[in-house]
């Protein structure tokens, strides 16, 4: 596996604690585990950095609690930290354990865990960039105890993740706080950061794209979860190496679930298909992505598993016997956790370099299904096998009917491409309008419509392939969008017609000036149908306000509704994404 | 012949309706009974003149011509639908009316409900708990040298419950042990006189939980005044170091601007519980719809209480979700009519007192079912009043206007 690096290396090396999964659980007799962040250049009291910041408020008096002191790393010593009290654990006399309901812990582990989470994300062989905010601002800021709510969200508007606490309906003496929820704050950093790749998807009307959001901010949450090597091992060690049995990675967000009155918020351990679900409410139709995408986790994991047990490395085991048992080896479960890691590791770097090759605009399940093959192929990434089982879950899931709805030709030869600067292209907007008008068959803008060309993107990144190969890759991101109008049948008091935005994302690779791939948002009548069911709903719960309608007398926009702009010529919705707070 | 009348009296921003229906008495013979629902407006601006009032009064006195009402029914606790009859009870002299039965919504019965309803409890403590800290912030903005908006000011007055509580126990006094705190399926046998009319009443739940929804909390940073007489203060902790400013400042002033997100909310909750009654009579079906708002109809609907009516008092004053979606209205207000009698609606509205009412999109949504639309402050000037007669034998309905 590749090592594990992120961009800005000789930045300071800062150890920040961070809850392993919440407070009921504990690995190892610890609940908190401890990153090595390299990440930022710079830290500050609270915790501060260059691109994250906890603003600790106090929600009965508005003004800011004392944040977390910054203690720089002493004269040649590496490591700086945060000022987090510890404790020795009479059990574990050697141990110097956090004290976790203090200040300065609350407030270091949601800062260390958004910054794990953009790590996953910022892995050379993931993005190989460093995260952008989709809001006009440097750092994202994060408010750990906003107020009194069994909730918590990412708002762009205020550039922050908003975590709440409350009090556990079966235990009322017991106070939640979801920021030391490692699920939770991995899901709404997620959110954030899909926010700045996928802008568009803030203001979709389309159902799975608000899903799409909620899916990948959970699968975030699992893969943060295997970031632990404590939890990791514990979890296996109870199942005897499986997963498949164990809810511990596929639920999420179990305290805060249980506090509620249920098991956990939501299970991607499951069979869900979309005939199972009501359509156009974003959380339940995620579930049917996220459990598509989590049994191929399961089936990666067995697959390493079998794999792994094979290799000398793991194979001895099978010699030896458990000291305390005196039970014969067993190399299958010995391996699981590598196994189990790997398994993550390949396929978050499909899952989450997908996400930049989506269309703008709009997208779909079956859009990202494309996205995820096409980077998986394109870049040689997993063995075929795990494709046939992507489109396997996808067809099972009924997100596609056919297999060959997720087929997308790839690394081919585009002649226009030849004559073309890719400097030029890049960096000169009448060259990349030219380029795009040139090639609308190509790229599937429709006759006569006004396109938009989007900002290029270059990315620099490593491939891991399926041979375990380290292949460098740089690839030039084209994307266009266009305005597709559909008939407003349902709003017959207005009688204009409903606008939304489609668009074609080219993927150039650079090194040998071949298309990686070409995507287009999705076409079908069934997407316009949800469009209708997700429109209808939100106008008969009266949740689309029209133009000014949407805003505060100071002219900021509510946040109890979604904004319908009525005169820009067509219907437009602006926010849907305000409906993906993690609970209503 | 007989015909039924509706009063909608135009008191600026709130309801006053007086429904005047031929009913027999035990002998058999015609009496006239009444009904009133609601008197108030909101106070704010040129909405909520008390002044309004009086020639209301006066002229809901002389039509009862010393008699007390049949029925009062109070939708719901907000100033624009309770004020009224308490302000009339303080003039000097007062102008009192009287009632033989008066009708609450359930939840304004007020300690004892919430005890049998504790989640409802639970719900309804936020929400004074939010609107304590709104009128903090809006005294702290004041202080700070802003103007508040008109349309808050509004909001602002018609959920202060500290003040409405004066007027709902004036209202739970009206009729002494004949008031009944009413929900749907409520026993109504004996708390009302009619022989010939039917009431039957469409909403609110008797838990009301649900009305309320869960509060958002606010997090608008006011701090307590420090002495009595001093007003609440605006707490802007200084930018941490390291913080982008303009992300600060944008962040403090997006957690304020959540007060009307909240506020918005509160009102809301009591809108949706309304009483929501109809009225049959002689093949006439008319349906008073208070001030429920789209989570109080969509329960209806769920409850399968909805049925065509010829007659809708537009709920909350023509706002955009006083009024349900086309699915709803379908019900309701089919666009082929379910026989051939006239249809209409009236609303009791006056523009730019109160946050986006009225919607003129919700009126077009009327017209175009084929109702008539009578907007009450288009008709006649305040302390007037516009009439729909509805004839016994279901001929044309005839409208009035009359100035005070």
């Amino acid at each position: 596996m590749a090592k594990n690096t992120t961009p800005g290396t000789s930045n300071p090396k800062v150890e920040i604690p961070l809850m392993i999964k919440d407070p009921t659980v504990t690995a190892g007799g610890r609940g908190v585990d401890q990153f090595h962040c390299t990440l930022e250049s710079e830290y500050w009291d609270g915790p501060v950095s260059n691109r994250v910041a906890v603003l600790d408020f106090d929600d009965q008096t508005g003004e800011l609690r004392p944040g977390a002191k910054f203690i720089p790393a002493p004269p040649k010593r590496a490591l700086g930290r945060f000022d987090v009290p510890r404790r020795t654990d009479p059990k574990y006399p050697k141990r110097k354990d956090y004290v976790t309901d203090t200040d300065p812990f609350i407030q270091t582990s949601v800062f260390g865990t958004v910054l794990r989470t953009i790590k996953l994300f910022e892995h050379e062989n993931v993005l190989g960039r460093p995260v952008r905010w989709a809001f006009d601002g440097p750092q994202l800021l994060v408010i750990p105890r906003a107020a009194d709510w069994a909730n918590a969200f990412y708002h762009r508007d205020s550039r922050s993740l908003q975590f709440f606490f409350f009090q556990a309906e079966a235990a009322p003496k017991d106070r939640v706080y979801t920021c030391l929820s490692r699920d939770i704050v991995a899901h709404e950093t997620a959110h954030a950061i899909l926010d700045g790749i996928a802008p568009d998807l803030y203001n979709a009307l389309t159902p799975q794209s608000l899903a799409l959001h909620e899916a990948v901010a959970d699968l975030t949450a699992v893969m943060m979860a295997a970031e632990s090597g404590w939890l990791v091992t514990e979890v296996l060690e109870k199942t005897r190496g499986a997963i498949d049995d164990s809810t511990i990675f596929s639920s999420i967000a179990p305290q805060f679930g249980a506090a509620l009155g249920r098991k956990y918020l939501r299970q991607l351990g499951n069979r869900k298909t979309l005939r199972d679900v009501s359509g156009d409410e974003p959380h339940e139709l995620s579930e049917v992505l996220s459990g598509a995408l989590f049994a191929v986790l399961v089936r990666m994991h067995n697959e390493h598993r079998e794999r792994f047990a094979q290799e000398d490395k793991w194979k001895k085991f099978g010699d030896r016997k458990d000291p305390v048992t005196g039970e014969p080896g067993d190399p299958w479960f010995s391996c699981s956790g590598a196994a189990f890691t790997a398994a993550c590791f390949r396929l978050r770097n499909s899952i989450f370099q997908a996400l930049e090759y989506l269309p703008p605009g709009e997208v779909s399940f079956a859009d990202y299904g494309r996205a995820i093959l096409a980077v998986d192929e394109g870049g040689n990434l997993n063995p075929p096998f795990v494709r046939e089982w992507i489109c396997s879950e996808f067809l099972q899931r009924s997100i596609v009917d056919k297999p060959d709805e997720l087929v997308t030709k790839v690394n081919f030869m585009y002649e226009p491409l030849d004559n073309v600067d890719i400097d030029d292209l890049v960096n000169d907007e009448n060259v990349a309008r030219k380029f795009a008008e040139d090639n609308r068959e190509f790229l599937l803008i429709p006759p006569g419509v006004q396109f938009q060309v989007r900002p290029r993107q270059m990315l620099r990144k490593t491939y891991y392939d399926a041979n375990r190969k380290e292949v460098p890759a740089e690839e030039c991101l084209f994307k266009v969008s266009w305005p597709h109008i559909e008939s407003n049948e349902l709003d017959k008091s207005i009688s204009k017609p409903r606008e939304i935005l489609r668009g074609t994302t080219l993927v150039i690779d650079l090194i040998n000036k071949k298309v990686r791939a070409v995507l287009t948002s999705d076409r079908s009548d069934y997407q316009c149908h949800e469009r209708d069911r997700m429109f209808k709903r939100l106008m008969e719960n009266g949740l689309l306000a029209r133009d000014d309608r949407a805003l505060a007398p100071d002219g900021s926009t509510l946040d109890s509704v979604v904004q319908l702009d009525t005169k820009s010529g067509n219907l437009r919705v602006l926010g849907t994404a305000c409906l993906l707070h993690i609970v209503e | 012949m007989d015909s039924l009348k509706v009063r909608a009296y135009n008191v600026g921003f709130g309801d006053a309706i007086l429904i005047t229906v031929p009913d027999r008495s035990a002998s058999g013979a015609t009496v006239l009974r009444h009904i009133l629902v609601d008197v108030g407006n909101v106070q704010a601006g040129e909405g909520g003149k008390d002044a309004y009032f009086e020639p209301v009064l006066g002229s809901i006195q002389r039509t009862l011509d010393g008699n007390p009402l049949d029925l009062y029914v109070m939708t719901h606790e907000h100033l624009d639908h309770v004020q009224g009859l308490f302000y009339g009870a303080n003039l000097e002299p007062p102008v009192t009316l009287s009632a033989r039965n008066a009708w609450l919504t359930a939840s304004a019965e007020g300690d004892a409900y919430y005890k049998r309803f504790p989640e409802a409890k639970r719900r309804q403590l936020a929400l004074v708990e939010g609107c304590r800290q709104i009128v903090s912030f809006l005294k702290a903005l004041n202080a700070a040298g802003q103007e508040i908006p008109l349309p808050v000011k509004s909001l602002m007055a018609n959920n202060d419950h500290r003040v409405t509580e004066k007027c709902v126990d004036h209202l739970r006094e009206l009729a002494g042990e004949r008031t009944t705190y009413i929900y749907r399926n409520c026993q109504l046998n004996g708390r009302h006189p009619f022989e010939e009319a039917q009431l039957k009443i469409w909403a609110p739940e008797e838990d009301v939980s649900d009305y309320y929804g869960r509060f958002r909390p606010l997090t608008l940073g006011v701090s307590d005044p420090v002495s009595e007489g001093t007003s609440p203060a605006l707490v802007t902790p200084k930018v941490p170091k390291g913080v982008d400013v303009k992300s600060y400042r944008n962040l403090i002033k997006k957690r304020r601007s959540g007060y009307f997100d909240g506020l918005l909310a509160i009102d809301k909750a009591a809108n949706n519980t309304s009483v929501v009654f109809s009225l049959e009579w002689r093949g006439w079906k008319l349906l008073f719809a208070g001030d429920a708002e789209i989570r109080s109809w969509k329960t209806m609907e769920g409850k399968r209480q909805l049925e065509p009516v010829h007659f809708l008092k537009v709920s909350h004053h023509g706002s955009v979700n006083g009024t349900p979606g086309e699915d709803i209205l379908e019900r309701i207000l089919p666009r082929t009519p379910i026989d051939q009698r006239d249809r209409v609606a009236v609303v009791s509205t006056l523009p730019n007192a109160y946050p986006n009412v009225p919607d003129e999109h919700t009126t077009q949504m009327l017209k175009n079912r084929g109702l008539e639309v009578f907007e009450v402050n288009k008709e006649v000037q305040p302390g007037g009043y516009v009439e729909i007669e509805f004839p016994a034998d279901g001929s044309h309905i005839r409208k009035t206007a009359v100035e005070a």
